[in-house]
């Protein structure tokens, strides 16, 4: 019998994007193990490919989350702050400082990438916002160019002369000082940007 | 959420004093800077934002005040910053540790 540890060494062996490929490589291997014996069944293969990559909300775990997705432009801004403020109505932990926080980070991280991600105002960018007991989570998705706010504050945001690129990087500042932690993750083509605020205790 | 600004000039108009109501953001911030820029000619000694009525700046905001200090500097004449609310004060004072931004040189400047 050619058995699972026979078929888990061949999977391994073959490594392949291509599922068709990958599903072909277990059949010869099949085949040879047989040398000419006849099939006495038939053989089924299902080949499932996940192209998604997990969102990094699993990884922070909240219990409940709630998902939105805004077209890639400034004049949304005020769409994003008022359904954040009513997710935290809606969970009851709507305490002035954290609306007033999330809103300053929410708009820093969200202008941030309208203007550097090189995406179109028909594009979106999808936002997450997540809760568990002891912290809010909020998560930005978009599919613009590789871009780590973490990493590289932006010389320049406003105008192109240097006095205005000496406080390009204000925005993230901010973000930093307002969040307890920050997440970035290049993967499946997308940026994702997590950020971690404690709730009072 | 939107900015409205009344502007009036004061003592023959060397004080230009700018009213600032409501949430000065991403989407305000490029019309106040459109209407700052217009407004700081020679002869103005000191702008005066007042902030009584602000509800929220954002660093789109701080860009349009710092960019706004400078230029007067450079002209001779200084910044202060009104009434500014605790929620507003929060923000300048996380910014503050920039060394970049030392526009201001002491809190009497901050308010009035």
């Amino acid at each position: 019998m050619f058995g699972h540890d026979r078929l888990a060494e061949t999977l391994a062996a073959h490594v392949a994007n291509d599922v068709r490929a990958y599903g072909e490589s277990v059949l010869d291997a099949v085949k040879s193990f047989a040398a000419g014996a006849s099939q006495s069944d038939d053989i089924t293969i299902v080949l499932l490919k996940w192209d998604g990559a997990p969102s990094m909300l699993a990884e922070t775990q909240p219990s409940s989350t709630s998902a939105r997705r805004f077209p890639a432009r400034v004049g949304e801004l005020n769409s994003l702050f008022q359904w954040i403020e009513q997710w935290l109505r809606e969970h009851t932990i709507a305490s002035p400082e954290l609306v007033s926080d999330l809103r300053l980070v929410a708009e820093e991280v969200f202008l941030n990438i309208v203007s550097y991600s090189g995406l179109s105002e028909q594009d979106c960018v999808q936002v997450v916002l997540g809760r568990d007991a002891s912290r809010v989570v909020l998560e930005f998705v978009d599919r613009g160019r590789p871009w780590n706010p973490l990493e590289q504050a932006p010389e320049v945001t406003l105008g192109q002369s240097t006095d205005d690129a000496t406080i390009g990087g204000l925005g993230v500042f901010l973000v930093h000082y307002l969040t307890d932690d920050r997440l970035y993750r290049r993967d499946d083509g997308a940026n994702r940007f997590c950020v971690l605020k404690n709730l009072p205790t | 959420m939107s900015l409205s600004t009344t502007f009036a000039e004061e003592q023959g108009g060397e004080v230009l004093r700018v009213s600032l109501v409501g949430s000065l953001d991403g989407t305000t911030a490029p019309q106040l800077d459109t209407d700052l820029t217009a407004r700081i000619r020679s002869g103005i000694r000191l702008l005066v934002l007042d902030m009584k009525r602000l509800d929220y700046i954002s660093s789109a905001g701080l860009r349009v005040v710092f960019k706004a200090a400078k230029a007067l500097r450079a002209a001779g004449g200084s910044v202060a910053l009104a009434n500014r609310q605790p929620h507003i004060v929060k923000v300048f004072e996380i910014v503050k540790a920039l060394p970049d931004l030392q526009f201001f040189t002491n809190d009497q400047e901050m308010d009035e």
